[in-house]
């Protein structure tokens, strides 16, 4: 019972957010990002016969995912403290 | 925050899984057989992806065996993108008289093709001196033009085939279950319907196949279904044009007697089955791994094979067949849908029940869009129609996710959802999921939610009113352990925030990282160096460990430390 309250609590602060960035509408799968790194497929190719790419590219995708997280908890926190009473 | 907090984050985030592109080199397709008629303007073959999400096309190879006084053709290649926009153009190329003639054309830079892209790969011949360029076949004339009756029983070209189109590119190795699709399509364009079928015109038909990559897939891509996506892309309405006394015998096929269709078929059913005029038995007793399609119609089977070599080691096909009632079974494979909530053997504490259904069209060349979206909701006791919701299917939609509140009453469910085509029938694969609606005075009493299902596995509900351990469990269940409800939400959540900015950005950005195929046309090379491999391929895992270390550091120096929780 609590931790479903205080995760009932948190999805309401999440649902708030996400009302809100639904205003901006979706994020098209070709923008101009996925286009510029399909753009360096090539020169990923040649430079993958001799240095680990892969394992370049791997942490930049695992910086995003933190960072994403981040500001999603950040967004939540921020929003929780506007709640009238809460310092 | 205290740095034993800071070391456990900086550890639970770091051993999060990480993701990797790799690719392996992929001979997508290869068409041949087949005849060009003087009268037939153009050959195309055309092939479209469900995943992976794109492909570069390296070269395509057009391969023209003309019969002596057949050859002189000029042939050109144009790579279209299936909207009218030309991703290459060849220059005319000429074929030299006599067998064995050919080109190809190599893309520099290679062509990319987008999930979204139909891609024709077309090459245009004409004869040179006004001759056929005749056609086809192991000891049969299945396409043929001039002296070769097409289906008359005039074989040609001594069993040498006589146009052969290969398309190579290479793309992210496709996984398990994904669907592949490419196709060929004789086309009369541009000016009139030239082709024909002993003497009958025909319409443009289109069929094409795919590939469906089996569970068990390792260094072959698997799995050549025939199928064709029109409902009937042959019609062959001239009875002596099919009297070729083909009696397949095919028990696989007897239902379908005075139907009217294209339909792939095994080669060694053929060669079990097939008997009369050395049709395509001679190409399955020779080993080849081959596809034929069979066209029939009323008693009779015709067959032209598309396959007519001997799988080499550069290709990676491994060839499987289908038995017709797989391939029913597989026709609309490429109508998806999922019943995304309610989820298995959830527990509703109200009667209002939220329903979630995603349908998807994976890209195909089926342009029957006659068809319906539909879930049902049915009593799971006596299958009783509870609910029901349906819309007709919008192409413009390739992927849209119904969403809604629904009241049931009190008792356990199935919702399935399908597509259906004009006449009810279901034509995809179901996706069933059971669920219950129970509610309960506790939260109508209290506006609290019940411990579900999940939280009930831990809990002991059989304890005796003294015995405090089993009632001092019960009590720390109930008070800690998270509902499946709530957590359902927030999956739910997720599923709207992973395509919303900025978080959309991320997700893009990670997709578009993970679809990078590393074995794609290189920009450059760095030529031949002696012992390369032996050198550079130990190292890259020396220095993808170094990377990972210094990244570890950084991270925790520069981000980890100061981060504000």
């Amino acid at each position: 019972m609590i931790t479903t309250a205080l995760l009932n609590v948190i999805y309401v602060f999440v649902v708030a957010i996400v009302s809100l960035l639904r205003g901006f509408g979706e994020v098209s799968q070709e923008n101009a990002i996925t286009t510029a790194i399909a753009a360096i497929q090539p020169y990923y190719v040649s430079l993958a016969t001799i240095f680990p790419v892969g394992t370049l590219l791997s942490i930049v995708g695992f910086v995003l995912v933190f960072e994403g997280f981040y500001l999603l908890y950040k967004l939540i926190k921020w929003s929780y403290s506007k709640v009238p009473g809460i310092n | 925050m205290k740095i034993s907090v800071k070391i456990a984050l900086f550890l639970a985030v770091f051993l999060a899984p990480s993701f990797t592109a790799f690719a392996q080199t992929l001979y997508i397709n290869q068409w041949q057989g087949g005849a060009v008629d003087q009268s037939i303007d153009d050959f195309r073959q055309t092939f479209t992806l469900s995943e992976p999400s794109a492909v570069d096309l390296s070269r395509v190879d057009l391969r023209l065996f003309g019969a002596n006084g057949g050859g002189n053709a000029q042939i050109s290649l144009i790579v279209d993108d299936g909207n009218g926009t030309t991703r290459y153009d060849s220059s005319v190329e000429s074929v030299p008289d006599g067998f064995g003639s050919g080109t190809f054309f190599d893309f520099t830079p290679a062509v990319t093709v987008e999930t979204t892209d139909t891609v024709w790969v077309e090459s245009t011949l004409t004869s040179a001196n006004g001759q056929n360029v005749r056609v086809i076949g192991e000891q049969s004339d299945v396409l043929a033009g001039g002296a070769c009756e097409l289906l008359n029983g005039n074989p040609c070209n001594n069993g040498i085939d006589d146009l052969r189109i290969r398309v190579y590119g290479t793309t992210t190795t496709p996984a398990a279950n994904d669907i592949v699709y490419f196709g060929f399509e004789f086309d009369n364009e541009p000016t009139s319907p030239q082709y024909t079928f002993n003497g009958i015109q025909l319409s443009n038909e289109l069929s094409h196949d795919f590939f469906t990559v089996p569970d068990d897939s390792g260094e072959t891509i698997g799995g050549i279904w025939g199928v064709c996506r029109e409902p009937d892309p042959f019609i062959i309405s001239n009875q002596a044009a099919i009297d070729r006394g083909i009696n397949p015998n095919l028990s696989q096929v007897q239902n379908n007697i005075g139907e009217k269709g294209l339909y792939c078929f095994d080669g060694n059913t053929v060669d079990g089955g097939v008997q009369g005029n050395g049709v395509p038995q001679s190409v399955a007793s020779s080993g080849y791994n081959d596809g034929y399609y069979i066209i029939w119609d009323t008693g009779a089977y015709y067959f032209f094979y598309k396959d007519g070599q001997a799988h080499t080691t550069f290709d990676p096909f491994s060839v499987e067949y289908q038995t017709r009632n797989s391939f029913e079974q597989q026709y609309e494979s490429d109508k998806v849908v999922q019943v995304i909530q309610p989820t298995y053997a959830t527990t509703t504490a109200t009667t209002s029940v939220f329903f979630s259904v995603n349908f998807q069209q994976l890209p195909t060349f089926d342009l029957v869009t006659d068809f319906t979206t539909r879930y049902e909701v049915r009593s799971a006791t006596n299958n009783e129609l509870v609910y029901g919701w349906e819309r007709d299917w919008v192409p413009q939609s390739l992927n849209f996710t119904q969403q809604e509140f629904v009241e049931l009453p009190v008792g356990s469910y199935i919702v399935s959802a399908f597509f259906q085509n004009e006449e009810n029938s279901i034509i995809s694969e179901t996706d069933d999921v059971f669920f219950s609606v129970i509610t309960n005075t506790y939260e109508q009493q209290t506006g609290l939610p019940f411990p579900d299902a999940s939280a009930g596995d831990l809990s002991q509900n059989d304890c005796t009113t003294f015995d405090v351990g089993c009632q001092f469990q019960r009590a720390m269940v109930f008070l800690f352990y998270p509902s499946d409800a709530v957590l359902n939400r927030f999956q739910s959540v997720w599923t709207t925030l992973r395509d919303i900015p900025p978080f959309g950005y991320v997700t893009a950005t990670l997709d578009s990282l993970e679809q990078l195929d590393d074995t794609a046309t290189p920009a450059f090379s760095f030529g031949n160096i002696p012992f390369m491999s032996s050198i550079f391929t130990p190292m890259h895992g020396y220095i993808s460990s170094i990377l990972w270390a210094l990244f570890a550091i950084w991270f925790f120096l520069h981000r980890l430390r100061h981060i504000e929780i």
